[in-house]
């Protein structure tokens, strides 16, 4: 302490400039709970980093909400910060900021919150940058791009205290969390099976090199991830390709949609904590689609067809069907409608999953989705993705965080980033 | 055994022999797909690119002897070949990021000093996966040659890499750096650990860096378990952001520090909103009930934002605490205070909230009506059990009103007879509710007694029942439900 104490005359300038700059730990904005109370001067200052698709609903979201304030933007393409200042101008009566550097954004000590919408190989690094910074993030999924950017996240987050909602945004949705309740407390039985439909991309492929268009950073839209000649089919925003289908940037669509559908079977099964332990790559044995098995013998069978529900829980009792759109059906049919007992374990419950974040930006209360479900989650999209590369079965220790018996396979769990973007935790 | 022990390093060394004479196995084989990325087709390269990922994933696999080791060789005799194309190098680099042994870290450090930037900087990538003190020396090595960029991002390998031999050097440019440098420097110690990196971090922090420097340290230090209580301190008291301050706060709580009661103390008596906020969201979410109870004594004292994190960090505290503070607040609270309690009471309440859920749920604004009927599906006491059973047996049509109402949040015993009975009452309203209820609740049982009950009732009463039915008599019902409603023509026939 007194060897420390020598920074006294720093402090006093600190003390200052803290007092001035400092972002604020609960925003004014926690007066704002509720749908028609929104004190003026305590809306949540809210930066959107990455203007692709995903963002757009969620700028619309924010810059329409009455308890949140857009003061920042930030994309890497300049050609796309215009129309959305000018969308968030309209929407929400003022203009805001724009970066082509999420640095200068995390600078700002007015701005509470952050939404990550980039593509997957940037959503560690600048949640992370965010954390240390102060900021509660939002994050799209899968939330990582690999396992230690994973460890990482959740160790800042706990550090900091951060308020991190992972965009697997099926918890807030009703059908989800009944079919998750109807699993959790039993009525199917003991689950064996369950069928996640993820469909499939094409495969990644070679494209030739193009001219980069003018306002567009295309180093720094690679950031960490290896360097490749510009084409724009390779960065485009595309749910049916575009950089999705690169490995370089996500998980294809073991990333893209088991991060919705795993999620929720981690859920439904209460394993929010850990994970599959074996994963099989497909046409593996004369197995055509990829499978998980947990410790306990549960089997996760990947289906890339687009037939059937979503999701698929079958049970020694019965079974569960869900999908998008409130689709929810059961065996036996009279499960769809039942009221759960008092004395069944209810899951958290969320109706709107942007809102529920708000809230707990206010509250300091995790949200339905935070960072050690989205990294678990994402574990589970990694380990799929690394099994299906190697073309050979991974095993997985949840409680260690290890892949098991296959130190190539281990390296996996990370992957070097390219220079100057290497800085991570 | 002693002849056994003697022929061992003879029986190794063999083995040893023999892996060398087969690591040539892969070279063939790596020239062959190296050759097919001088194509000018993106098919054809990215399937040389796949088929090179598949043949070093096979060639490495656990079953594999000394794999890893072949298939370097494989790879690094075609990274020397003049021949292979510099794409192919490229991925070739990336593959020895994967499976790279010790050998080939010379070749590497050559790549990493050449003149060609992006083989040069997948050389670097692969020298940072390379295990062993071999790779970390010759990160080291070629250090003092390069630019400031350069050397930043050696200072992340190293600190990637994680290994405690490279802390006295990363010490030195802690010391010697640029602000750029040192502030790299301190977040590679950080990452890497150890006491020697504490001790470095904490002694140029108290050498008064400047702010950029000093905030890279602050962060280093606080990514670390061994951090001293001393630096916590000054860190949650000087700190250069609200963000480390409480994340210093928070180590010093889990530490349980004899300070940390006057810390919290003085936190929530300060001015500064962000200080009392720090204080009671780490007291009460520490779970240790002395400090919990620092914050929850000055509850009456609180201005509205600061009982609104009171509310939310609740969530931590005994339950029988929770719900009186909970109920305290419901109570001479405005709406934002009561949706944040009726959570809580809906999540720790007893008999003791029964009175205050149903009173939200019969005179609250909307907002709070739907908390209220949530919280009033989730408390876990029977006493909620006896008083909607109560309702439903009232005497008063307005309280049996209510407890069909909330039968539709609250499964409680019983409750679908009463339903039934008041369907049988004849009495309008309380036919309509209990018919508004089933719409709700009905399973496969409740349509067929339902559909008997209409039989006999009144007119009124059976039409209410049987739209019912056709509503819900297709999704819900059994097949012989389903054939007297399509034979009274109340439903269409399926296509089926």
């Amino acid at each position: 302490m007194n060897k420390l104490s020598r920074r006294d005359a720093l402090k006093k300038s600190l003390k200052s400039a803290v007092a001035i700059s400092a972002p604020m730990v609960l925003p004014a904005s926690v007066l704002g709970i509720g749908p028609k109370y929104t004190a003026p001067n305590s809306r949540i200052n809210m930066g959107l980093i990455g203007h692709g698709k995903i963002m757009n609903g969620h700028r619309k979201y924010h810059a329409g909400s009455k308890e949140v304030e857009v003061v920042a933007i930030c994309d890497v393409d300049k050609r796309k910060l215009d129309p959305a200042m000018a969308e968030i101008k309209e929407l929400q009566g003022r203009d805001c900021a724009k970066y082509e550097y999420y640095e200068d954004l995390m600078s700002r000590s007015d701005v509470d919150a952050v939404v990550v919408g980039t593509p997957d190989h940037w959503h560690a690094q600048i949640s992370i940058e965010a954390m240390k910074n102060g900021k509660d993030v939002y994050v799209e999924k899968p939330m990582t791009l690999t396992i230690e950017e994973g460890k990482v996240m959740r160790e800042v987050g706990r550090r900091y205290g951060s308020i991190l909602q992972v965009g697997s945004q099926q918890r807030s949705e009703r059908a989800f969390r009944k079919a998750a309740e109807l699993v959790r407390n039993g009525y199917i039985g003991k689950v064996h099976t369950i069928y996640a439909r993820l469909g499939r991309f094409p495969d990644p492929t070679q494209y030739p090199k193009e001219t980069i268009p003018e306002g567009f950073n295309y180093d720094r839209w690679l950031g960490p991830a290896p360097w490749e000649p510009y084409n724009f089919e390779r960065i485009k925003g595309d749910y049916g390709g575009g950089w999705r289908r690169f490995w370089d940037y996500g998980s294809r669509k073991n990333g893209d949609w088991g991060a919705h559908h795993y999620d929720i079977i981690q859920w439904a099964l209460g394993r929010d904590h850990t994970g599959p332990v074996e994963f099989f790559p497909p046409e593996f044995e004369g197995e055509k689609e990829q499978y998980y098995f947990y410790g306990d013998g549960t089997k996760i069978i990947r289906r890339s067809s687009r037939e059937g529900h979503m999701i698929h829980f079958h049970g020694s009792e019965g079974e569960v069907m869900v999908s998008r759109g409130d689709k929810l059906e059961t065996n036996p049919v009279s499960l769809k409608n039942m009221v759960f007992k008092s004395s069944d374990t209810r899951l958290y419950e969320s109706s709107d999953h942007r809102a529920d974040w708000l809230n707990g930006i206010r509250s300091r209360k995790q949200p339905i989705c935070h960072v050690e479900i989205g990294h678990r989650t994402a574990t589970i999209c990694h380990l799929a993705g690394i099994s299906e590369r190697l073309k050979r079965p991974v095993r997985w220790d949840p409680d260690k965080e290890t892949i098991v018996g296959d130190k190539e396979a281990a390296k996996w769990m990370s992957r070097p980033r390219r220079a100057p973007y290497g800085l991570l935790g | 055994m002693i002849s056994l022990l003697r022929i061992r390093p003879l029986i190794t060394s063999l083995i040893v022999s023999a892996s060398v004479l087969n690591a040539g196995e892969y070279q063939e084989q790596v020239m062959e797909i190296a050759e097919a990325f001088s194509s000018s087709d993106p098919e054809t390269q990215y399937t040389a690119r796949r088929n090179l990922e598949i043949l070093v994933s096979d060639a490495s696999a656990p079953k594999e002897f000394r794999g890893s080791e072949k298939i370097t060789e494989g790879l690094l005799f075609a990274l020397d070949n003049d021949q292979t194309p510099r794409e192919a190098k490229k991925y070739i680099l990336r593959q020895l990021a994967r499976v790279g042994t010790p050998e080939a870290v010379n070749p590497l450090v050559e790549l990493m000093s050449g003149k060609d930037a992006l083989l040069a900087e997948n050389a670097r990538k692969a020298i940072e996966s390379i295990s062993g003190s071999k790779a970390r020396k010759a990160l080291i090595s070629v250090y003092p040659d390069l630019g400031e960029a350069g050397k930043l991002d050696i200072l992340k390998s190293l600190a990637h890499r994680g290994e405690p031999g490279s802390v006295g050097f990363i010490v030195e440019q802690l010391e010697v750096g640029s602000d750029e440098i040192a502030a790299a420097a301190a977040w590679s110690l950080g990452r890497i650990g150890g006491s020697r990196s504490i001790n470095s971090l904490s002694s140029a922090y108290s050498d008064d860096p400047s702010t950029k420097v000093a905030a890279a340290i602050e962060q280093a230090l606080l990514s670390n378990d061994r951090v001293t209580t001393d630096s916590l301190y000054v860190i949650y008291r000087d700190g250069t952001s609200a963000a480390q301050k409480r994340a210093a706060l928070r180590r010093l709580i889990d530490r349980q520090d004899r300070g940390v009661s006057d810390t919290i103390a003085d936190g929530l008596a300060s001015d500064d909103p962000d200080l009392r906020l720090i204080a009671i969201e780490s007291a009460l979410s520490s779970g240790n009930d002395a400090y919990q109870s620092i914050v929850l004594d000055q509850v009456s004292e609180m201005d509205s934002e600061d009982l609104l994190a009171v509310l939310a960090g609740l969530v931590h505290v005994d339950a029988d605490r929770a719900e009186e503070i909970a109920i305290e607040i419901f109570d001479n609270s405005d709406e934002p205070h009561q949706l944040l309690a009726i959570d809580v009471l809906g999540r720790v309440g007893s008999a003791d909230s029964v009175g205050t859920l149903l009173r939200a749920f019969d005179e609250g604004g909307r907002a709070v009506k739907i908390k209220a009927s949530l919280a009033i599906a989730r408390i876990d006491t029977p006493a909620m059990d006896t008083w909607v059973q109560a309702m439903l047996n009232s005497v008063v049509e307005k309280d049996v009103l209510r407890g069909q109402e909330l039968l539709t949040h609250r499964n409680v015993k019983g409750g679908k007879d009463r339903l039934i009975q008041h369907v049988k009452s004849g009495s309008p309203s309380q036919v309509r509710g209990a018919l508004r209820t089933f719409s709700m609740i009905a399973d496969t049982k409740d349509l067929d007694l339902l559909f008997e009950i209409s039989r006999g009732s009144s007119a009124e009463t059976k039409r209410l029942i049987e739209s019912l039915l056709q509503k819900l008599g297709p999704v819900y019902g059994s097949v012989a439900l389903n054939r007297k409603l399509v034979n009274l023509g109340i439903v269409e026939p399926s296509e089926g």
